[in-house]
């Protein structure tokens, strides 16, 4: 049993990646599984948690605590209510309102991972695999820009598939662009990092470190993951300082920050002024505007419309950028600020609880280097990037399985404590 | 391992879910006499349920004399869409002399633009509860386009292809099927509050939970009462008990004192309930003179000294959690009656003592 779990979870760290982009995806397969479409992941997901209940049932009966447990039932709750107030407010049917919503039932991933894989060997197993895949994929994707140059082309480059801009953007190589597997690989660096702090400091996983943000500079071209990875790697090597070196730490965070100050309004500049100043001024309007749709629906926001009856509702109204190409607003780019739009007062009740939580585990975590390093990630994250949207939500609910593990309290009474 | 609010087995939770069926019950009807209502208010306030969408399709062709590739057609497509949905083209169709008198300004501004994947033909949408309305709307825009207004296609041309279709999109709302989802919904909804309800239950409904966080003890899951004589006659084997003249034992419960009790007494031989020095503290008022047991109060036993002799005390822990000072121990727990937190008390009770050989049982209700 323990093989086949892990059989499958490799499986669907497999389909988070479209296996390496190595076959071509069709449009059948794009609805199946794809970065937009879960519905294979979440399938998986069902049938694997009703297989171990049947077959597994003693290991899920263990006892342990289950920090998350009450939140996660009530984020279903809300989820629930607002999945029947959307269907009744936008009069659609209830299959319209679970197809806009369906990726918010990946929840199952948590169950699945608490109740299953809750022990040292699955935990070091699930970091290992997703640590690994990162890195395969992110040389896959290395030798394939490089080749690229020379018209090689072995990945599935289609439009259902990893879709490149063939701009050359690099600062050394020049390579093509394919954002989409960044999300994956920038996850990557951050378990394998954790899985540094959690085993022991290795040459090796650095290597594997260094090889996901080579690929995140050169080829992913994603700013906002440059930014992330850095200062993840940074806090990282900190860290590790600290344990021997507390003093240079202190000094290092105190010349950074005064460093920080010096630069930060050019940074700005950088983001508003000039070329970047189209994009600043969208963002600027996106956010607007899903400000003002908080409270849409008095006591929930935009909730679950049929999205193409209501595009002009969940993506803004359509002539606000008349030359620009991608004229919409997109809920995913505006952080938490787009979960807040979609749930509404429910929403700022759950992000609170969650934020609670981190910080009274966080206050009382053995492991604070490994919690500190999913904190930065997800402040960051929560910041730009939304971890609700179906590439992500994925990701979120493994950083909730490794929180719960690592807020594990370790008693000396026992040796299994200890362990 | 110390337990905690947060410390939980399935088996536990979900029995524990079995105690919170009348809160389930209350919520279940609560819940879907709320939800609808709110469905039923929510229905009669939205006006025009059923609505039409009315497509029509418009092929775009860039100006011939200029070559294109791919991407470039793409960023052409891209800005005919914008300019088909910008407020300027808007406005010139509002105040176009051609605009058919059906149609209103206001009318003429939640058209929806698409372009099919793949192809240079840009579908033009419009959602509307007046069927005639829908059609109208469709037809002005595609027609619109194609006069190439402002040179608007740059340079490029337009030609409406196909007749327009409309379809329903919405029906009447079927008011049983709403009623049946607000059961529905209820009954998701009361499920996880029994369930939040139940892990935040302090009581324990499952023996994993005591055996971790007394490791050391040997814990005995009888399914009945009556079994528990024949764990108290096991104990007392493997303690010596009948037949050693120096050997003391403790038997701490929690609720059936009397039914314990006289377990107990019958389990004893007679000889050797007169050799044997029985004492019972409790906190509980008991006006039983004839009791075979000397009554102290539980916290007599921050004084006791271990004495020699024979002796078996009974330790009632339902007010105050307290432990004797022996090596042997023997717990009585009834499913569902302990809570975490005394059960945290007993084992910094026990942890002072050395040598602690300590049994515990673990009985089902009748």
């Amino acid at each position: 049993m323990e093989k086949f779990n892990r059989i499958v979870i490799v499986l669907l760290l497999l389909l988070q990646v479209s296996f390496f982009s190595l076959m071509k995806t069709n449009a059948t397969w794009f609805l199946i599984n794809s970065y937009v479409y879960k519905t294979l992941t979440i399938f998986l997901i069902v049938c694997l948690i009703c297989f171990n209940l049947i077959f597994n049932y003693y290991k899920v009966n263990q006892v342990r605590e289950y920090p998350f447990f009450t939140m996660m039932l009530t984020w279903i709750g809300i989820y629930l209510l607002i999945l029947g107030a959307s269907q009744v407010v936008y009069n659609q049917s209830f299959i319209t309102t679970l197809k806009g919503s369906y990726v918010y039932l990946m929840i199952g991933l948590y169950f699945l991972l608490v109740f299953f894989f809750n022990d040292e060997v699955n935990f070091r197993f699930i970091l290992r695999s997703i640590s690994f895949i990162g890195s395969t994929y992110a040389v896959v994707l290395l030798i394939q820009a490089f080749l690229e140059k020379s018209s090689h082309i072995f990945l599935d480059f289609g439009n259902y598939g990893l879709n490149p801009i063939y701009d050359s953007f690099g600062p050394i190589f020049h390579f093509i662009r394919v954002a989409g597997p960044a999300d994956f690989i920038s996850f990557a660096i951050l378990l394998t990092l954790i899985k540094m702090l959690h085993d022991k400091f290795s040459i090796f996983d650095l290597s594997l470190v260094l090889i996901d943000y080579l690929y995140i500079v050169l080829v992913s071209g994603t700013r906002m993951y440059m930014i992330i990875d850095f200062i993840l790697i940074m806090t990282f090597i900190l860290i590790c300082l600290y344990q021997k070196h507390a003093g240079i730490v202190y000094t290092i965070i105190a010349g950074g920050f005064l460093l920080a100050l010096g630069i930060l309004p050019k940074l700005i500049q950088g983001f508003t002024g000039g070329e970047r100043g189209m994009s600043f001024e969208i963002r600027t309007n996106e956010i607007k505007y899903y400000f003002d749709k908080i409270f849409y629906n008095q006591w929930f926001g935009i909730g679950f419309p049929d999205a193409k009856r209501y595009s002009q509702l969940i993506h803004g109204p359509a002539e606000t950028h008349l030359f620009s190409t991608n004229a919409n607003y997109y809920l995913e780019d505006i952080g938490a600020l787009g979960i807040i739009s979609i749930f509404g007062a429910l929403g700022i009740i759950a992000l609170i609880w969650f934020i609670l939580k981190l910080v009274t585990l966080f206050l009382v975590s053995q492991r604070k280097g490994e919690f500190g390093l999913i904190l930065i990630y997800l402040t960051l994250m929560l910041a730009t990037l939304s971890l609700l949207d179906p590439q992500r939500i994925f990701y979120l609910f493994v950083i909730i399985y490794v929180l719960e593990y690592i807020s594990k309290k370790t008693s000396g009474n026992n040796l299994e404590g200890i362990l | 391992m110390k337990v905690t609010t947060q410390t939980q087995t399935l088996k536990n939770l979900l029995k524990g879910l079995k105690k919170t069926w009348l809160l389930f019950i209350c919520l279940l009807v609560g819940l879907t006499i709320v939800f609808s209502l709110a469905a039923h208010w929510y229905s009669g306030r939205q006006t025009g349920d059923v609505e039409y969408k009315a497509t029509t399709k418009v092929l775009i062709t860039p100006n011939k004399n200029q070559e294109m590739d791919g991407s470039t057609l793409q960023v052409y497509l891209n800005t005919e869409k914008s300019i088909i949905s910008s407020g300027k083209f808007e406005k010139y169709l509002q105040k176009s002399k051609l605009k058919p008198n059906l149609l209103n300004k206001e009318d003429l501004t939640n058209y929806q633009i698409e372009n099919d994947n793949g192809t240079s033909i840009i579908s033009i949408h419009e959602i509307n509860p007046d069927k005639k309305k829908a059609l109208a709307i469709v037809n002005y825009v595609a027609k619109t386009i194609s006069r190439n207004p402002m040179n608007m296609l740059q340079e490029g041309t337009a030609q409406v292809i196909g007749t327009s279709d409309v379809v329903q999109t919405t029906s009447n709302r079927n008011m049983k099927k709403v009623y049946l989802f607000a059961f529905v919904f209820a009954l998701f909804i009361s499920m996880i509050i029994a369930l939040v309800m139940a892990n935040y239950s302090k009581v324990i409904y499952d023996a994993a939970i005591i055996h971790s966080a007394l490791s050391n003890a040997n814990i005995y899951e009888v399914s009945k009462f009556a079994n528990v004589k024949d764990v108290l006659d096991k104990f007392f084997r493997k303690t010596a008990f009948f037949d050693s003249n120096n050997v003391e034992a403790t038997v701490i419960y929690f609720n059936n004192a009397d039914l314990i009790k006289s377990t107990l007494l019958s389990l004893l031989p007679a000889d050797v309930q007169t050799k044997t020095k029985l004492v019972e503290y409790t906190n509980e008022k008991n006006d039983k003179s004839n009791d075979q047991f000397q009554q102290l109060s539980t916290d007599s036993l921050y004084h006791e000294t271990l004495s020699a002799d024979k002796s078996l005390s009974l330790i009632d822990c339902s007010k105050t959690i307290n432990v004797g000072s022996g090596k042997n121990q023997i717990l009585i727990v009834k499913d569902g009656s302990l809570l975490k937190s005394e059960l945290n008390d007993l084992v910094v009770e026990f942890n002072q003592i050395t040598n602690l050989d300590l049994y515990v049982i673990y009985y089902n209700e009748d």
